[in-house]
Protein backbone atom coordinates (compact mmCIF):
# COMPACT_ATOMS: atom_id res chain seq x y z
CA UNK A 1 0.00 0.00 0.00
CA UNK A 2 3.12 2.50 0.36
CA UNK A 3 2.64 3.91 -3.30
CA UNK A 4 5.83 6.27 -2.42
CA UNK A 5 9.11 6.19 -2.37
CA UNK A 6 10.49 5.00 1.14
CA UNK A 7 14.02 6.27 0.53
CA UNK A 8 13.62 10.20 0.80
CA UNK A 9 11.26 9.74 3.93
CA UNK A 10 13.96 7.90 5.74
CA UNK A 11 16.87 9.97 4.40
CA UNK A 12 14.17 12.81 5.91
CA UNK A 13 14.47 10.90 9.55
CA UNK A 14 17.49 10.59 9.19
CA UNK A 15 18.64 14.03 8.83
CA UNK A 16 16.37 15.14 11.65
CA UNK A 17 18.68 12.67 13.88
CA UNK A 18 21.75 13.89 12.77
CA UNK A 19 22.18 16.95 10.19
CA UNK A 20 24.03 16.63 7.70
CA UNK A 21 27.44 18.18 7.92
CA UNK A 22 26.65 21.41 5.09
CA UNK A 23 23.28 22.14 6.92
CA UNK A 24 25.56 22.94 10.30
CA UNK A 25 28.64 24.69 9.01
CA UNK A 26 28.92 28.03 10.63
CA UNK A 27 30.01 29.63 7.89
CA UNK A 28 27.90 28.16 5.33
CA UNK A 29 24.61 29.26 6.55
CA UNK A 30 23.60 31.81 4.52
CA UNK A 31 21.39 30.11 2.31
CA UNK A 32 21.92 28.47 -1.26
CA UNK A 33 18.16 28.55 -2.08
CA UNK A 34 19.08 25.10 -3.16
CA UNK A 35 19.31 23.55 0.45
CA UNK A 36 16.18 25.31 1.46
CA UNK A 37 14.21 23.50 -1.16
CA UNK A 38 15.66 20.27 -0.22
CA UNK A 39 14.21 20.17 3.22
CA UNK A 40 10.93 21.51 2.00
CA UNK A 41 10.68 18.23 -0.41
CA UNK A 42 12.02 16.05 2.14
CA UNK A 43 9.51 17.03 5.22
CA UNK A 44 6.64 16.83 1.95
CA UNK A 45 7.66 13.24 1.69
CA UNK A 46 7.86 12.45 5.54
CA UNK A 47 4.39 13.86 5.53
CA UNK A 48 3.33 11.43 2.84
CA UNK A 49 5.57 8.91 3.80
CA UNK A 50 3.07 8.50 7.19
CA UNK A 51 0.09 9.51 5.58
CA UNK A 52 0.77 6.26 3.29
CA UNK A 53 1.18 4.52 6.53
CA UNK A 54 -1.83 5.92 8.38
CA UNK A 55 -4.12 4.33 5.35
CA UNK A 56 -3.57 1.07 6.79
CA UNK A 57 -4.87 1.63 10.58
CA UNK A 58 -7.66 3.78 9.03
CA UNK A 59 -11.50 2.67 10.17
CA UNK A 60 -13.38 2.02 7.27
CA UNK A 61 -16.32 3.75 8.92
CA UNK A 62 -14.87 7.22 9.58
CA UNK A 63 -11.81 6.88 7.36
CA UNK A 64 -9.93 8.55 10.67
CA UNK A 65 -7.02 6.80 12.35
CA UNK A 66 -8.73 4.25 14.45
CA UNK A 67 -9.80 5.11 17.80
CA UNK A 68 -9.60 2.33 20.30
CA UNK A 69 -10.01 -0.33 17.92
CA UNK A 70 -12.33 -3.43 18.95
CA UNK A 71 -12.18 -6.46 17.08
CA UNK A 72 -15.22 -8.40 15.90
CA UNK A 73 -15.11 -12.67 15.84
CA UNK A 74 -14.13 -11.93 12.06
CA UNK A 75 -10.75 -10.11 13.26
CA UNK A 76 -11.92 -6.69 11.57
CA UNK A 77 -11.51 -4.39 13.94
CA UNK A 78 -13.32 -0.82 14.06
CA UNK A 79 -13.47 2.55 16.28
CA UNK A 80 -15.17 2.16 19.35
CA UNK A 81 -17.76 5.00 18.50
CA UNK A 82 -18.61 3.48 15.11
CA UNK A 83 -19.42 0.27 16.43
CA UNK A 84 -21.66 1.79 18.77
CA UNK A 85 -23.24 3.35 15.55
CA UNK A 86 -23.43 0.02 13.57
CA UNK A 87 -25.05 -2.33 16.29
CA UNK A 88 -28.52 -3.24 17.16
CA UNK A 89 -27.22 -3.72 21.01
CA UNK A 90 -27.61 -7.86 20.48
CA UNK A 91 -25.11 -8.45 17.27
CA UNK A 92 -22.86 -6.31 15.00
CA UNK A 93 -22.74 -6.92 10.88
CA UNK A 94 -19.43 -6.74 10.43
CA UNK A 95 -19.19 -3.35 7.89
CA UNK A 96 -16.27 -5.30 5.95
CA UNK A 97 -17.50 -8.72 5.45
CA UNK A 98 -20.82 -8.98 7.10
CA UNK A 99 -19.96 -11.52 9.31
CA UNK A 100 -22.27 -11.60 12.35
CA UNK A 101 -20.82 -10.78 16.08
CA UNK A 102 -22.83 -11.87 18.62
CA UNK A 103 -22.91 -9.35 21.92
CA UNK A 104 -23.35 -10.68 25.50
CA UNK A 105 -25.33 -8.40 27.61
CA UNK A 106 -22.44 -5.93 27.51
CA UNK A 107 -22.88 -5.21 24.46
CA UNK A 108 -19.99 -3.14 22.88
CA UNK A 109 -18.43 -3.17 25.98
CA UNK A 110 -17.87 -7.08 25.65
CA UNK A 111 -15.93 -7.18 22.64
CA UNK A 112 -12.16 -7.67 23.21
CA UNK A 113 -9.81 -4.37 22.15
CA UNK A 114 -7.19 -4.68 19.97
CA UNK A 115 -4.00 -3.80 21.71
CA UNK A 116 -1.57 -3.91 19.03
CA UNK A 117 -3.44 -1.74 16.93
CA UNK A 118 -4.32 0.78 19.40
CA UNK A 119 -0.18 1.04 19.82
CA UNK A 120 0.17 1.24 15.91
CA UNK A 121 -2.50 3.72 15.70
CA UNK A 122 -1.21 6.20 18.64
CA UNK A 123 2.73 5.62 17.21
CA UNK A 124 1.43 7.04 14.25
CA UNK A 125 -0.77 9.80 15.61
CA UNK A 126 2.01 11.06 17.24
CA UNK A 127 4.41 10.57 14.04
CA UNK A 128 2.15 13.16 12.81
CA UNK A 129 2.66 15.39 15.36
CA UNK A 130 5.97 15.53 14.54
CA UNK A 131 5.88 16.38 10.66
CA UNK A 132 5.35 19.98 9.28
CA UNK A 133 1.85 19.96 8.43
CA UNK A 134 0.97 20.08 4.72
CA UNK A 135 -2.20 21.00 3.10
CA UNK A 136 -4.16 18.42 3.17
CA UNK A 137 -5.52 18.84 -0.55
CA UNK A 138 -2.19 19.30 -2.78
CA UNK A 139 0.57 17.61 -0.02
CA UNK A 140 2.60 19.97 -1.19
CA UNK A 141 2.56 23.48 0.42
CA UNK A 142 2.85 24.99 3.69
CA UNK A 143 -0.87 25.36 5.70
CA UNK A 144 -2.31 28.59 5.90
CA UNK A 145 -5.85 28.10 6.25
CA UNK A 146 -8.17 26.22 8.19
CA UNK A 147 -12.05 25.51 7.16
CA UNK A 148 -14.19 25.55 10.73
CA UNK A 149 -17.00 23.54 9.12
CA UNK A 150 -14.76 21.18 6.56
CA UNK A 151 -12.29 20.43 9.28
CA UNK A 152 -9.45 20.64 6.92
CA UNK A 153 -6.26 22.05 6.16
CA UNK A 154 -5.47 24.12 3.51
CA UNK A 155 -2.70 25.89 1.78
CA UNK A 156 -3.76 29.41 0.34
CA UNK A 157 -4.13 28.15 -3.14
CA UNK A 158 -6.03 24.93 -2.55
CA UNK A 159 -8.42 26.79 -0.10
CA UNK A 160 -9.24 29.80 -2.55
CA UNK A 161 -10.25 27.05 -5.45
CA UNK A 162 -12.32 24.76 -3.11
CA UNK A 163 -13.66 27.43 -1.38
CA UNK A 164 -14.37 29.91 -3.63
CA UNK A 165 -17.82 29.62 -3.63
CA UNK A 166 -18.38 28.41 -0.08
CA UNK A 167 -17.27 31.07 1.12
CA UNK A 168 -20.42 33.00 2.66
CA UNK A 169 -21.19 29.04 4.80
CA UNK A 170 -17.70 28.22 5.97
CA UNK A 171 -15.56 30.05 8.32
CA UNK A 172 -11.90 30.31 7.23
CA UNK A 173 -9.59 30.87 9.55
CA UNK A 174 -6.39 32.21 8.25
CA UNK A 175 -2.64 32.11 9.51
CA UNK A 176 0.42 32.93 8.68
CA UNK A 177 2.37 29.90 8.75
CA UNK A 178 5.15 31.13 10.15
CA UNK A 179 6.13 28.44 12.43
CA UNK A 180 7.88 25.68 10.55
CA UNK A 181 8.43 23.21 13.25
CA UNK A 182 5.54 22.60 14.87
CA UNK A 183 2.36 24.58 12.77
CA UNK A 184 -0.42 25.02 15.29
CA UNK A 185 -3.44 27.47 13.30
CA UNK A 186 -5.22 27.27 16.43
CA UNK A 187 -2.35 29.20 18.35
CA UNK A 188 -2.24 32.20 15.92
CA UNK A 189 -4.92 33.11 13.90
CA UNK A 190 -7.04 36.00 12.48
CA UNK A 191 -10.47 35.08 11.61
CA UNK A 192 -11.81 36.70 8.72
CA UNK A 193 -8.98 39.05 8.48
CA UNK A 194 -6.48 38.57 5.65
CA UNK A 195 -3.32 39.67 6.96
CA UNK A 196 -2.01 42.91 5.69
CA UNK A 197 -0.29 42.40 2.37
CA UNK A 198 4.00 42.45 2.81
CA UNK A 199 5.46 45.36 1.22
CA UNK A 200 8.69 44.93 -0.76
CA UNK A 201 10.89 47.23 -1.16
CA UNK A 202 12.64 48.53 -4.66
CA UNK A 203 15.98 47.40 -5.26
CA UNK A 204 18.17 50.30 -5.25
CA UNK A 205 20.90 49.29 -6.99
CA UNK A 206 21.90 46.90 -9.62
CA UNK A 207 23.77 43.63 -9.33
CA UNK A 208 26.75 45.47 -11.06
CA UNK A 209 26.38 48.51 -8.91
CA UNK A 210 26.71 45.68 -6.17
CA UNK A 211 29.79 44.05 -7.68
CA UNK A 212 31.68 47.68 -7.11
CA UNK A 213 30.15 48.10 -3.77
CA UNK A 214 31.27 45.03 -2.52
CA UNK A 215 35.19 44.95 -4.08
CA UNK A 216 35.27 48.47 -2.77
CA UNK A 217 34.22 47.15 1.01
CA UNK A 218 36.78 44.27 1.02
CA UNK A 219 39.39 46.90 -0.23
CA UNK A 220 38.59 49.22 2.74
CA UNK A 221 38.98 46.66 5.15
CA UNK A 222 41.89 46.79 8.00
CA UNK A 223 44.13 44.11 8.69
CA UNK A 224 43.02 41.72 5.46
CA UNK A 225 45.52 39.63 3.54
CA UNK A 226 46.93 42.21 0.88
CA UNK A 227 46.43 39.72 -1.59
CA UNK A 228 42.68 39.28 -0.70
CA UNK A 229 41.23 41.51 -3.83
CA UNK A 230 43.06 39.63 -6.36
CA UNK A 231 42.92 35.74 -4.90
CA UNK A 232 39.25 36.25 -3.56
CA UNK A 233 36.66 33.91 -6.37
CA UNK A 234 33.24 35.22 -6.08
CA UNK A 235 30.90 32.48 -5.90
CA UNK A 236 27.83 33.93 -6.00
CA UNK A 237 25.48 37.19 -5.98
CA UNK A 238 22.04 36.57 -5.40
CA UNK A 239 19.39 39.38 -5.10
CA UNK A 240 17.10 37.96 -2.26
CA UNK A 241 14.07 39.75 -0.38
CA UNK A 242 14.93 39.28 3.02
CA UNK A 243 11.44 38.78 5.43
CA UNK A 244 11.28 41.50 8.29
CA UNK A 245 8.49 42.45 10.64
CA UNK A 246 8.17 46.70 11.37
CA UNK A 247 6.36 47.56 14.20
CA UNK A 248 5.03 50.89 15.00
CA UNK A 249 4.66 50.94 18.92
CA UNK A 250 3.12 54.17 20.85
CA UNK A 251 4.24 54.63 24.48
CA UNK A 252 2.99 57.03 27.51
CA UNK A 253 5.90 56.77 29.70
CA UNK A 254 5.83 57.85 33.51
CA UNK A 255 9.57 59.35 34.42
CA UNK A 256 11.39 61.31 37.09
CA UNK A 257 13.98 61.55 39.51
CA UNK A 258 14.48 63.06 42.49
CA UNK A 259 16.96 66.45 42.04
CA UNK A 260 18.78 69.01 44.61
CA UNK A 261 17.99 72.37 44.18
CA UNK A 262 21.97 73.35 43.18
CA UNK A 263 21.14 77.05 44.49
CA UNK A 264 20.97 75.79 48.14
CA UNK A 265 24.03 73.70 48.37
CA UNK A 266 25.54 76.39 49.68
CA UNK A 267 28.54 75.39 52.05
CA UNK A 268 28.21 76.59 55.92
CA UNK A 269 30.71 77.60 57.76
CA UNK A 270 31.93 75.89 61.04
CA UNK A 271 32.88 77.59 64.16
CA UNK A 272 36.34 77.78 63.43
CA UNK A 273 38.07 78.96 60.52
CA UNK A 274 37.68 75.81 58.46
CA UNK A 275 35.11 75.02 55.94
CA UNK A 276 33.18 72.60 56.52
CA UNK A 277 32.85 70.24 53.20
CA UNK A 278 31.22 67.87 54.28
CA UNK A 279 27.93 69.77 55.16
CA UNK A 280 26.12 70.99 52.24
CA UNK A 281 22.52 71.78 53.18
CA UNK A 282 20.23 69.93 49.91
CA UNK A 283 16.99 70.31 49.00
CA UNK A 284 16.01 66.83 47.86
CA UNK A 285 12.75 67.33 45.12
CA UNK A 286 10.99 64.47 43.50
CA UNK A 287 10.11 65.48 39.98
CA UNK A 288 7.88 63.42 37.97
CA UNK A 289 6.79 64.27 33.97
CA UNK A 290 4.58 62.31 31.23
CA UNK A 291 6.46 61.73 27.90
CA UNK A 292 4.85 60.06 25.06
CA UNK A 293 6.42 59.06 21.71
CA UNK A 294 6.21 56.49 18.80
CA UNK A 295 8.91 54.38 17.44
CA UNK A 296 9.45 52.56 14.86
CA UNK A 297 11.41 48.84 14.80
CA UNK A 298 11.88 46.73 12.34
CA UNK A 299 13.09 43.08 13.21
CA UNK A 300 14.18 40.68 11.26
CA UNK A 301 11.64 37.66 10.83
CA UNK A 302 14.21 35.23 9.28
CA UNK A 303 16.99 34.45 11.42
CA UNK A 304 18.10 30.72 10.60
CA UNK A 305 19.98 31.36 7.23
CA UNK A 306 21.57 34.10 8.47
CA UNK A 307 25.16 33.45 10.67
CA UNK A 308 24.68 35.11 14.12
CA UNK A 309 26.99 37.72 14.30
CA UNK A 310 25.66 38.96 10.95
CA UNK A 311 21.98 39.21 12.36
CA UNK A 312 22.90 41.60 14.72
CA UNK A 313 24.01 43.62 12.55
CA UNK A 314 21.59 42.98 9.77
CA UNK A 315 19.02 43.62 12.85
CA UNK A 316 20.28 46.77 13.20
CA UNK A 317 19.49 48.20 10.10
CA UNK A 318 17.07 50.98 10.03
CA UNK A 319 13.93 50.18 7.24
CA UNK A 320 13.25 53.39 4.90
CA UNK A 321 11.68 54.68 1.95
CA UNK A 322 8.83 52.63 2.44
CA UNK A 323 6.50 53.18 -0.07
CA UNK A 324 2.55 53.98 0.36
CA UNK A 325 1.50 51.73 -2.17
CA UNK A 326 1.03 48.49 -1.45
CA UNK A 327 3.09 45.42 -3.15
CA UNK A 328 1.48 42.45 -2.63
CA UNK A 329 3.82 40.23 -4.50
CA UNK A 330 7.77 40.68 -5.54
CA UNK A 331 7.80 42.92 -8.44
CA UNK A 332 10.44 40.74 -9.66
CA UNK A 333 9.44 36.86 -9.43
CA UNK A 334 12.90 35.24 -10.15
CA UNK A 335 14.05 36.65 -6.86
CA UNK A 336 14.19 34.40 -3.95
CA UNK A 337 11.91 35.66 -1.12
CA UNK A 338 12.90 34.06 2.17
CA UNK A 339 10.14 33.26 4.48
CA UNK A 340 8.92 34.26 7.54
CA UNK A 341 10.22 32.08 10.39
CA UNK A 342 8.83 34.33 12.77
CA UNK A 343 5.50 34.45 13.91
CA UNK A 344 4.41 38.45 14.83
CA UNK A 345 3.67 37.94 18.37
CA UNK A 346 7.20 36.17 18.20
CA UNK A 347 8.81 39.02 16.91
CA UNK A 348 7.30 41.68 18.84
CA UNK A 349 8.05 39.72 22.35
CA UNK A 350 11.56 38.99 22.04
CA UNK A 351 12.84 41.85 20.05
CA UNK A 352 10.70 44.72 19.24
CA UNK A 353 9.46 45.70 22.46
CA UNK A 354 12.67 45.17 24.26
CA UNK A 355 14.20 47.58 22.19
CA UNK A 356 11.25 49.85 22.02
CA UNK A 357 11.50 50.02 25.91
CA UNK A 358 15.71 50.53 25.66
CA UNK A 359 15.12 53.01 23.71
CA UNK A 360 12.27 54.66 25.60
CA UNK A 361 14.47 54.55 28.17
CA UNK A 362 17.51 56.59 27.16
CA UNK A 363 15.33 59.63 25.90
CA UNK A 364 13.77 59.80 28.80
CA UNK A 365 16.72 59.63 31.45
CA UNK A 366 18.37 61.66 28.45
CA UNK A 367 15.32 64.44 29.21
CA UNK A 368 15.75 64.37 32.87
CA UNK A 369 19.78 65.08 32.75
CA UNK A 370 18.77 67.85 29.88
CA UNK A 371 16.30 69.36 32.92
CA UNK A 372 18.37 69.18 35.61
CA UNK A 373 19.78 72.72 36.36
CA UNK A 374 23.77 73.19 36.34
CA UNK A 375 25.42 72.08 39.64
CA UNK A 376 22.48 69.91 40.97
CA UNK A 377 22.75 66.20 41.92
CA UNK A 378 20.41 63.84 40.71
CA UNK A 379 18.84 60.95 41.95
CA UNK A 380 16.58 57.84 41.67
CA UNK A 381 15.99 58.18 38.16
CA UNK A 382 13.08 56.08 37.04
CA UNK A 383 11.49 55.56 33.60
CA UNK A 384 8.36 53.18 33.36
CA UNK A 385 7.25 52.85 29.89
CA UNK A 386 4.32 51.10 29.25
CA UNK A 387 3.18 50.60 25.53
CA UNK A 388 0.09 52.00 24.44
CA UNK A 389 -0.61 50.46 20.79
CA UNK A 390 1.28 48.37 18.65
CA UNK A 391 0.53 48.07 14.62
CA UNK A 392 2.44 45.60 12.67
CA UNK A 393 3.64 45.26 8.77
CA UNK A 394 5.32 43.04 6.75
CA UNK A 395 8.45 44.11 4.66
CA UNK A 396 10.57 42.49 2.71
CA UNK A 397 14.35 44.69 2.39
CA UNK A 398 16.07 43.88 -0.81
CA UNK A 399 19.31 42.64 -0.32
CA UNK A 400 22.33 40.97 -2.52
CA UNK A 401 23.59 37.67 -0.41
CA UNK A 402 27.11 37.04 -1.64
CA UNK A 403 29.53 34.73 -1.16
CA UNK A 404 32.94 34.02 -1.86
CA UNK A 405 35.82 32.03 -1.23
CA UNK A 406 39.40 32.72 -0.36
CA UNK A 407 42.11 30.32 0.60
CA UNK A 408 39.48 27.40 0.33
CA UNK A 409 37.47 29.52 3.01
CA UNK A 410 33.83 30.47 2.18
CA UNK A 411 32.71 33.97 3.30
CA UNK A 412 29.50 35.19 3.14
CA UNK A 413 28.29 38.76 2.83
CA UNK A 414 25.00 40.61 2.87
CA UNK A 415 24.50 44.06 1.03
CA UNK A 416 21.20 46.29 1.71
CA UNK A 417 20.11 47.15 -1.70
CA UNK A 418 18.55 50.23 -0.40
CA UNK A 419 21.16 51.63 1.86
CA UNK A 420 24.13 50.00 0.11
CA UNK A 421 25.32 48.96 3.61
CA UNK A 422 27.55 46.09 3.34
CA UNK A 423 28.06 43.26 6.56
CA UNK A 424 29.85 40.20 5.98
CA UNK A 425 32.43 37.77 7.28
CA UNK A 426 36.38 38.32 6.18
CA UNK A 427 39.68 36.88 6.43
CA UNK A 428 42.47 38.45 8.52
CA UNK A 429 45.98 38.67 8.05
CA UNK A 430 47.97 35.95 9.64
CA UNK A 431 50.99 37.64 11.58
CA UNK A 432 52.52 36.73 8.16
CA UNK A 433 50.19 38.49 6.19
CA UNK A 434 50.96 41.27 8.30
CA UNK A 435 54.65 41.13 8.02
CA UNK A 436 53.90 40.85 4.25
CA UNK A 437 52.49 44.40 4.80
CA UNK A 438 55.34 45.80 5.22
CA UNK A 439 57.83 44.23 3.25
CA UNK A 440 58.07 46.22 -0.10
CA UNK A 441 57.40 44.10 -2.96
CA UNK B 1 -25.86 24.62 7.71
CA UNK B 2 -24.36 21.21 9.84
CA UNK B 3 -20.82 20.58 9.77
CA UNK B 4 -19.79 18.18 7.21
CA UNK B 5 -18.72 14.75 8.63
CA UNK B 6 -14.92 14.48 7.99
CA UNK B 7 -15.31 11.20 5.90
CA UNK B 8 -17.82 13.04 2.98
CA UNK B 9 -15.08 15.61 2.52
CA UNK B 10 -12.29 12.78 2.44
CA UNK B 11 -14.67 10.96 -0.14
CA UNK B 12 -15.55 14.27 -1.86
CA UNK B 13 -11.78 15.12 -2.22
CA UNK B 14 -10.82 11.71 -3.56
CA UNK B 15 -13.54 11.72 -6.19
CA UNK B 16 -12.48 14.69 -7.39
CA UNK B 17 -9.03 14.32 -7.31
CA UNK B 18 -9.04 10.26 -8.47
CA UNK B 19 -12.20 9.61 -10.51
CA UNK B 20 -13.04 5.70 -11.20
CA UNK B 21 -12.87 5.83 -14.62
CA UNK B 22 -15.93 6.31 -16.60
CA UNK B 23 -17.48 7.83 -13.35
CA UNK B 24 -17.35 11.29 -12.61
CA UNK B 25 -19.56 12.90 -9.29
CA UNK B 26 -19.20 16.76 -8.59
CA UNK B 27 -20.67 17.90 -5.21
CA UNK B 28 -23.33 20.84 -5.32
CA UNK B 29 -22.11 23.98 -4.13
CA UNK B 30 -25.38 24.95 -2.30
CA UNK B 31 -25.39 21.65 -0.92
CA UNK B 32 -22.27 19.52 -0.43
CA UNK B 33 -24.05 16.38 0.62
CA UNK B 34 -25.51 16.56 -2.65
CA UNK B 35 -23.97 15.57 -5.78
CA UNK B 36 -24.53 15.32 -9.96
CA UNK B 37 -23.07 12.02 -11.24
CA UNK B 38 -22.41 11.37 -14.80
CA UNK B 39 -21.65 7.31 -16.08
CA UNK B 40 -20.81 6.46 -19.42
CA UNK B 41 -22.32 3.17 -20.38
CA UNK B 42 -19.79 0.02 -19.83
CA UNK B 43 -17.85 -1.29 -23.11
CA UNK B 44 -19.98 -4.17 -24.64
CA UNK B 45 -23.12 -3.25 -22.84
CA UNK B 46 -26.39 -2.02 -24.59
CA UNK B 47 -25.69 1.36 -22.66
CA UNK B 48 -22.30 1.77 -24.64
CA UNK B 49 -23.23 4.26 -27.52
CA UNK B 50 -22.70 4.38 -30.83
CA UNK B 51 -19.59 3.70 -30.77
CA UNK B 52 -18.83 2.46 -34.40
CA UNK B 53 -20.60 6.29 -35.35
CA UNK B 54 -18.00 7.53 -33.27
CA UNK B 55 -20.20 9.36 -31.25
CA UNK B 56 -19.32 9.52 -27.44
CA UNK B 57 -20.54 6.66 -25.44
CA UNK B 58 -23.72 6.68 -23.53
CA UNK B 59 -23.80 9.08 -21.11
CA UNK B 60 -26.01 9.33 -17.78
CA UNK B 61 -26.69 11.92 -15.49
CA UNK B 62 -27.99 10.69 -12.09
CA UNK B 63 -28.35 12.52 -8.59
CA UNK B 64 -26.47 11.69 -5.47
CA UNK B 65 -27.88 12.52 -1.78
CA UNK B 66 -26.10 11.68 1.22
CA UNK B 67 -28.62 11.50 3.87
CA UNK B 68 -27.69 12.73 7.79
CA UNK B 69 -27.44 9.16 8.65
CA UNK B 70 -24.89 8.52 5.94
CA UNK B 71 -22.49 6.47 6.26
CA UNK B 72 -24.64 4.49 8.81
CA UNK B 73 -27.20 4.41 6.08
CA UNK B 74 -27.39 4.09 1.77
CA UNK B 75 -27.29 7.20 -0.02
CA UNK B 76 -29.69 8.03 -2.04
CA UNK B 77 -29.03 7.60 -6.15
CA UNK B 78 -31.57 8.04 -8.82
CA UNK B 79 -31.07 7.91 -12.49
CA UNK B 80 -32.05 11.40 -14.08
CA UNK B 81 -30.89 10.14 -17.59
CA UNK B 82 -33.97 7.30 -19.02
CA UNK B 83 -33.06 4.17 -19.31
CA UNK B 84 -34.46 1.22 -20.55
CA UNK B 85 -33.16 -1.51 -17.55
CA UNK B 86 -35.13 -4.36 -15.68
CA UNK B 87 -33.64 -3.29 -12.10
CA UNK B 88 -34.28 0.35 -12.81
CA UNK B 89 -37.67 2.36 -12.96
CA UNK B 90 -39.53 4.58 -14.71
CA UNK B 91 -38.53 7.33 -12.19
CA UNK B 92 -35.04 6.12 -12.09
CA UNK B 93 -35.13 4.27 -9.30
CA UNK B 94 -32.37 1.75 -8.85
CA UNK B 95 -33.14 -1.73 -7.47
CA UNK B 96 -29.43 -2.45 -6.02
CA UNK B 97 -29.29 -4.45 -2.85
CA UNK B 98 -26.63 -2.19 -1.10
CA UNK B 99 -28.35 0.46 -1.49
CA UNK B 100 -31.08 -1.02 0.84
CA UNK B 101 -30.61 -3.83 3.13
CA UNK B 102 -27.13 -5.08 2.51
CA UNK B 103 -25.89 -1.64 3.05
CA UNK B 104 -22.34 -1.47 5.16
CA UNK B 105 -21.17 1.71 6.04
CA UNK B 106 -17.55 0.97 5.41
CA UNK B 107 -19.03 1.20 1.41
CA UNK B 108 -18.81 4.55 -0.12
CA UNK B 109 -19.75 6.77 -2.85
CA UNK B 110 -17.25 5.73 -5.14
CA UNK B 111 -18.39 1.44 -4.31
CA UNK B 112 -21.68 2.05 -4.97
CA UNK B 113 -20.75 4.03 -8.68
CA UNK B 114 -19.08 1.22 -9.17
CA UNK B 115 -21.42 -1.02 -8.64
CA UNK B 116 -24.46 1.13 -10.52
CA UNK B 117 -22.16 0.65 -13.60
CA UNK B 118 -21.49 -3.07 -13.18
CA UNK B 119 -25.27 -3.16 -13.03
CA UNK B 120 -25.54 -1.99 -16.29
CA UNK B 121 -23.49 -4.27 -17.71
CA UNK B 122 -25.12 -7.02 -16.17
CA UNK B 123 -28.52 -6.22 -15.62
CA UNK B 124 -30.95 -9.03 -13.53
CA UNK B 125 -34.42 -9.62 -14.75
CA UNK B 126 -34.81 -12.21 -11.79
CA UNK B 127 -35.18 -9.53 -9.49
CA UNK B 128 -36.90 -6.44 -11.22
CA UNK B 129 -38.14 -3.00 -10.77
CA UNK B 130 -39.65 -2.24 -14.03
CA UNK B 131 -41.62 -5.27 -14.45
CA UNK B 132 -42.53 -4.60 -18.07
CA UNK B 133 -38.69 -4.05 -19.32
CA UNK B 134 -37.74 -7.27 -16.95
CA UNK B 135 -40.48 -9.13 -19.05
CA UNK B 136 -39.57 -7.93 -22.23
CA UNK B 137 -35.85 -8.75 -21.53
CA UNK B 138 -36.99 -12.63 -19.98
CA UNK B 139 -39.19 -13.11 -23.19
CA UNK B 140 -36.90 -11.68 -26.36
CA UNK B 141 -33.26 -10.72 -24.94
CA UNK B 142 -32.20 -9.51 -28.14
CA UNK B 143 -34.77 -7.19 -28.77
CA UNK B 144 -35.04 -5.88 -25.45
CA UNK B 145 -30.74 -5.48 -25.41
CA UNK B 146 -32.34 -3.43 -29.41
CA UNK B 147 -34.70 -1.42 -27.40
CA UNK B 148 -31.86 -0.41 -24.34
CA UNK B 149 -29.17 0.27 -27.44
CA UNK B 150 -32.50 2.87 -28.77
CA UNK B 151 -32.81 4.40 -25.63
CA UNK B 152 -29.40 4.72 -25.41
CA UNK B 153 -29.06 6.61 -28.02
CA UNK B 154 -32.07 8.88 -27.99
CA UNK B 155 -32.04 9.99 -24.55
CA UNK B 156 -27.89 8.99 -23.71
CA UNK B 157 -26.40 10.03 -26.56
Amino acid sequence: MLAIDIQPSLMCLMMVKNPPHQYATKKDDISDSSGDEDYRSSSRNLFKFFSALSNDVKCPVCFEILNRPLMLSCLHSFCTSCLQEVTNNQSVTCPLCRCVTKLSEKGIDGLPINRDLTNVCESIKKAFEFCPKVCDHCFQKKVTRKCEQCCIFLCKGCCDTLHAKRNSHHTIIISDGSSVDDFDVESHVQIENEFDPPLYLPFNITRKKCTTIFRDWVRSLWFAPSDLNEKLVLRYIKPVYLPYWIFEAHTTTRYGATMSNGNTSIPQLGGTNNINIGKYEKNWVAKTNLFSNKYRQATIANNKLIDRDLLIQVQSWELSNIPSAEVTCPPDPKILTLAYLLDETTAWKKNAEVRIKQKDKELCEERVKSNCPIGSNIKDIFVDTSVTSVASQRVFLPCYFIKYVYNNENFSVIVNAQSSKVVGHRPYAGIGGIFRMFKPS
Amino acid sequence: MNSLPKRIIKETERLVKEPAPGISATPNEENLRYFNVVITGPVDSPFQGNVSHHKSGGVFNLELFLTDDYPMSAPKVRFLTKIYHPNIDKLGRICLDILKDKWSPALQIRTVLLSIQALLSAPNPDDPLANDVAEHWKSNEKDAIQTAKEWTRLYAA
